[in-house]
């Protein structure tokens, strides 16, 4: 199960497992029910995240987009994932931190 | 879709596709290959109308080889991860995927293309964006969404496979050059593959045939001619490595043009020959007309004004010579043949050597002779990425059927005709090899005092010398 903490208008994501096609669609709704115009700053927290789909991406794009580049992070990156990230040049769009 | 639409999707599905491992992978090429399989008569009959060029019937076998026998080639290649590990050299090679490749399809073989392209970059682990010729968009769009319906099920990223269902000139330059393409699969015209060099894209391109096949005086001359028909009169005739004049010489000329008569070709008179030439070649350009490629010889023939019965298969065009005052010795894809005759095996080996350097340079050649010397004399003077021997040239050249060549539909043609490789292209070459280099330290230059190589009176010979003494 993900987990979400919102902590002083910070909205952080805890993720697990394989984030595929049907993963990411879950991921998709809990977090629209999560994010309301009191979320200042959104942190994926990819620690346990082995595998991401091109539909977890697209989420990616569409919180950056929705929150800014200032306001949206990503923790704890696998040497696998972030090369995920690299091959979909979302690198230069989102911050991504170790 | 916008093109940044169409590139957004793609690098995303390249992404995902990267962490896929070969079995995952495998299943998917699995998945497609029977999907396509199981449409290949109905995607056949589509492309043959839509198009109006060739025989359905052969397309299904052109789709045949294109999903099954190009599947069982490369099943049980190693695409992913660690594909080679050698102890004694220490290096280890590493298969990663290139990403985003776009395919250019032929109006040609459009289905069998595109089952084609789709297979062997799914086995590399590649998205890929069908670009269809134009006058094969539909039979194009639906064998890429059959292809892709079947990925999906099997777990392949979205937007794996993509296809255009209008294409036009700009719209082609701009995926051409798009920085997030990784690689162009260009099989076409040499305007559309020169446009895919240019593009500052990395591309694997085709060049144009035009293929000599010699009957040398040893041959056996009823198969050679079976073989030829079977080649020449195959889709009629619009594969690019279809015989495109035959070299025969003067001892055994009567007996080859009385076996072309029995098994159902016309060998024309000068002034038919001369009819043909005027609507099969336009003298503006040298290039065939594209209207009647892939005809059935009684249409050209009507066209021409030449009279044929119905079971004539091949129009065989006596000519004396080879270049822009003979059309005809340049490359025409339809069931129509050059005829020479020659006083012998060296003037014969002359007349293919400059019919292989008007116009396909490094594409294919053949050659029908039991003499294994005079094969050998003739394969070392050609420039031809495949030569094939004793064997229909149109299905010899694209492999596996008639011999152990990798089944592909894009045939290198090397630098002669512009390209990077003589290869059958196949999944291998969309595959990018890291090398892992463990420490092998060279011996010599271990062992040698290297202030040797500061001493200009020291050649290669005494530095080898020093490195053989034994102390």
């Amino acid at each position: 199960m993900n987990e979400y903490h919102i902590d002083n208008q910070k909205l952080t994501c805890v993720f697990y497992g394989r984030l595929d096609t049907l993963g990411s669609q879950a991921v998709d709704a809990e977090l629209s029910a999560k994010l309301d115009a009191s979320v200042q700053e959104v942190v994926f927290d990819l620690k346990e995240v082995a595998y991401i789909s091109s539909s977890f991406l697209k989420i990616c794009l569409k919180t950056v987009h929705n929150t800014g580049s200032n306001h949206f992070s990503i923790v704890h990156v696998s040497p696998g994932v972030l090369k995920v990230f690299q091959i979909a040049n979302l690198n230069h769009l989102i911050r991504i931190n170790e | 879709m916008s093109i940044e639409e169409i590139m957004q999707q793609a690098v995303l599905a390249a992404a995902e596709y990267s962490q896929f491992d070969q079995s995952g992978t495998d299943a998917i090429v699995k998945a497609v290959f029977e999907a396509a399989f199981d449409q290949r008569i109905r995607l056949a009959k589509m492309a043959n109308q839509e198009t109006g060029i060739g025989k359905w019937e052969d397309k299904v076998i052109k789709n045949v080889l294109a999903s099954q026998i190009v599947y069982e080639d490369i099943k049980d290649q190693k695409t992913v991860g660690i594909i080679n590990d050698d102890k004694e050299t220490g290096i280890v090679e590493i298969a990663q995927p290139m990403g985003p490749i776009l395919a250019i399809i032929p109006v040609t073989n459009p289905t069998s293309t595109t089952l084609f392209k789709i297979l062997i970059a799914l086995k590399a682990r590649n998205p890929i964006i069908i670009c269809p010729s134009k006058k094969a968009v539909n039979c194009c769009s639906e064998t890429a969404e059959i292809c892709y319906r079947a990925a999906l099920a099997a777990g392949a990223p979205e937007g794996c496979i993509q296809w255009l269902t209008t294409v036009t000139r700009e719209q082609t330059a701009a995926l051409m050059s798009h920085p997030s393409m990784a690689l162009i699969l260009a099989t076409g015209g040499p305007g559309l593959v020169k446009s895919a060099y240019s593009s500052g894209t990395p591309a694997i391109g085709v060049g144009a045939g035009n293929v000599p096949v010699f009957i040398e005086a040893s041959a056996d001359i009823r198969f050679a001619v079976d073989q030829i028909l079977e080649s020449k009169t195959f889709d009629n005739g619009t594969v690019c490595a279809s015989e495109q004049a035959v070299i025969v010489e003067k001892a055994i000329a009567t007996e080859v043009k009385e076996e072309f008569r029995k098994q159902g070709a016309k060998i024309l008179n000068p002034d038919e020959t001369l009819r043909l030439t005027r609507i099969a070649v336009d003298p503006q350009t040298g290039l065939m007309n594209p209207d009647i490629v892939g005809k059935p010889v009684q249409l050209i023939a009507e066209l021409a004004g030449i009279a044929v019965d119905d079971g004539i298969r091949l129009l065989v065009a006596p000519l004396d010579g080879v270049g822009s005052d003979f059309p005809l010795s340049s490359e025409v894809l339809a069931p129509i043949i050059g005829y020479y005759e020659v006083a012998n095996f060296e003037s014969g080996l002359r007349t293919c050597i400059r019919l292989n350097y008007n116009g396909g340079v490094g594409h294919s050649a053949s050659i029908f002779s039991n003499d294994e010397e005079k094969i050998l004399y003739f394969s070392m003077h050609m420039n031809a990425g495949r030569i094939v021997v004793n064997t229909p040239s149109s299905q010899g050249a694209v492999g596996a059927i008639y011999n152990r060549l990798s089944p592909s539909l894009t045939l290198g043609c090397g630098t002669g005709g512009k390209n990077i490789t003589t290869d059958n292209v196949t999944a291998k070459h969309l595959i990018n090899i890291l090398r892992i280099a463990r420490r092998r330290p060279n011996q010599r230059f271990a062992a040698i005092d290297k202030s040797l190589y500061f001493n200009e009176e020291v050649n290669a010979d005494i530095i080898q010398k020093k490195y053989n003494h034994n102390v």
